[in-house]
């Protein structure tokens, strides 16, 4: 036992007195490289970051429930703007004239289509628009994103109807 | 084996190592840091698209809403225009890093320099936007 420990603390020592001017070199290497990669870094790189997501479906989403919120489509009891509630008359007035809605709310180089069905009568009302044109550039490759939200109908005899809310979102996507 | 006072000398010499190195990292690390959040979190691309969102979402508020976005650190312009919500991270107030943009759908409008806290108000009016 004696003589193990002896022999581990003679390596011990022999291999410190070995190693340090690797010690010394790895340590002098080391901040020589983090200057360099600082002063690299902070005067002739920078670091980007592109965010990479579903941006058209991000913006289909958004869209439908700024709809489904809007004064244009939802019943409002005097009061109260009822978010999801969706009223007959207003939608029949929409799908005569939906261009100036979404030409002042929808996103730029987008055409947008919805889709209103009342699952109770099978009353269907499809509208839609083109958004305002973009003064940026946008991708000219197209994309499409469609979602579906239930919502309720409600008519003038205060029937209220179960219903879908459909909005597909075509959009050229900023470069 | 090393007498008292070489290993003494060695054990000082190592924590003066120890404690440049820890100095050292102390200076680059915050450093470091701030360079990796000014490409992550206070990029340009990033408050461009959070902002959009913000404004384009604060439409869905059936009543009034007050949204305040504050990105660390970080100064931009923002020019919120026909649907288009440009932001300039800003290397300094005469000077820009990077220009990103994003669209809305809102018929909000403004702009905006040197600032990093945004403010988007949604009442019966419409949607308003300030900064400072």
């Amino acid at each position: 036992m004696a003589r193990i420990r002896l022999l581990n603390i003679k390596i011990g020592i022999k291999g410190l007195q070995l190693a340090w001017p690797t010690f010394f070199g790895a340590i002098i290497s080391l901040i020589v490289v983090v200057i360099l990669f600082y002063l690299a870094v902070g005067r002739f790189f920078s670091i980007d970051t592109e965010v990479v997501e579903a941006t058209i479906d991000r913006h289909a989403y958004t869209f439908a429930n700024v709809l489904l919120s809007s004064d244009s489509l939802v019943y409002n009891d005097g009061n109260t703007l009822l978010r999801g509630k969706l009223d007959k008359s207003k939608l029949d007035l929409i799908q005569t004239n939906s261009k100036q809605l979404f030409s002042k709310i929808g996103y730029p180089a987008s055409t947008t289509e919805v889709t209103v069905v009342d699952l109770e009568s099978n009353n269907k009302w499809s509208f839609g628009g083109d958004g305002p044109q973009s003064s940026a550039p946008v991708d000219p490759l197209k994309e499409t994103y469609q979602v579906t939200f239930p919502v309720v109908i409600r008519y003038p005899n205060d029937d209220v109807h179960a219903a879908t809310f459909t909005l597909k979102l075509t959009e050229n996507l900023l470069k | 084996m090393k007498g008292t006072n070489e290993v003494v000398t060695d054990a000082i010499f190592i924590m003066g190592v120890l404690l440049f190195l820890i100095l050292l990292i102390q200076q680059i690390v915050p450093q470091m840091l701030n360079l990796f959040n000014q490409a992550a979190v206070d990029s340009s691309d990033f408050v461009a698209k959070e902002m959009s969102e913000l404004v384009t979402v604060s439409g869905a508020a059936p009543y009034q809403i007050d949204i305040t976005y504050s990105p660390t650190g970080a100064k931009y312009n923002l020019n919120i225009q026909n649907g288009i919500l440009q932001t300039d991270l800003l290397k300094s107030p005469s000077e820009i890093q990077k220009t990103s943009a994003a669209k809305i759908a809102n018929d909000a409008s403004g702009s905006f320099s040197d600032v990093n806290i945004f403010y988007i108000s949604k009442n019966t009016g419409g949607t308003t936007i300030g900064a400072n």
